[in-house]
């Protein structure tokens, strides 16, 4: 099947899970500062996808791999120039599909956070992979939950660079 | 520059990584104003050799301590460092509190 006759996938997990569709278009950066921004005023988070936009609700684990990518701005709005800011800075990420744009309000301290987080539809490869790097908890997109998994935050010494943390991408039949 | 951020909170110290430059990894623990909450992991450079030398001095893993990160932003991209911190507290409870699952249960 040639990647035009491809379908486009649905959702994340869809294009995942079937090896016959291939991704969306890249949404433009006005729009998906847009779509940041109006879904963390409105939820006090956003876990938006550079193709398939908000991602809230669907069945996606995440894991923060990428630390030092991390950035806090005060109070609980996020202006859509840094927005936009973050996300072309953070390009080298966004290019595999399992990375997508998180943000977080904490409204104890009036802090909003901006990072870049793996979302995986499987929960054992996304509780192995964040076992792996010693994380702390993974977070069920779904059930808008936290899990520990055990882990102490530490970085590994034998942590890879960014580019190299996430497994190569496999994309296969949903099982049964 | 469009702006300069200059953001201080409480945070958990997870570690010092020793390096080009150094950085200081954190955790926080956040909640949303629903409840929902989620640990929030930050590892951010230290630049500033005095700070760099008094954290060395004063901050472990576990402690609790009040970081400043600054972060600039310009149109074509940004840098954030740790400029001050100070000690709240020795070492109390870690930031994880949920209950552990067993790796690779479904």
């Amino acid at each position: 099947m040639t990647k035009r006759t491809q379908k486009v996938a649905g959702d994340l997990k869809e294009y995942l899970s079937d090896v016959n569709t291939r991704l969306p278009r890249r949404l433009p950066l006005k729009e998906m500062a847009i779509l940041v921004h109006d879904a963390h005023v409105r939820d006090g988070g956003a876990s938006i996808h550079p193709r398939f936009g908000n991602l809230k609700r669907q069945a996606l684990i995440a894991v923060s791999l990428y630390p030092e990518r991390t950035l806090r701005i005060n109070g609980s709005e996020i202006p859509f120039e840094l927005i936009a800011v973050f996300y072309k800075q953070n390009a080298d990420l966004f290019q595999d599909p399992r990375l997508i744009l998180g943000t977080w309000y904490n409204a104890d301290q009036d802090i909003t956070y901006l990072d870049v987080t793996a979302v995986f539809p499987r929960w054992q490869e996304a509780v192995s992979l964040a076992a792996t790097y010693n994380q702390i908890a993974v977070y069920d997109l779904a059930l808008e939950t936290e899990v520990s998994i055990g882990g102490t935050g530490d970085e590994p010494s034998d942590m890879p660079p960014e580019i190299q943390r996430l497994p190569p991408l496999m994309r296969m039949q949903e099982e049964e | 520059m469009i702006r300069r951020e200059e953001v201080t909170s409480k945070v958990e110290v997870l570690d010092i990584i020793a390096g080009e430059p150094t950085y200081l990894l954190t955790a926080q623990r956040a909640a949303r104003p629903d409840g929902k909450v989620r640990t929030i992991t930050q590892k951010v450079a230290v630049l500033d050799a005095s700070v760099l030398h008094r954290l060395y001095e004063n901050a472990n893993k576990g402690d609790e301590i009040e970081v400043t990160i600054v972060t600039e932003w310009s149109k074509n991209g940004y840098s954030t460092y740790l400029f001050d911190f100070r000690p709240i507290s020795a070492p109390t409870e870690g930031v994880t509190s949920p209950t552990p699952v067993t790796v690779g249960a479904s």
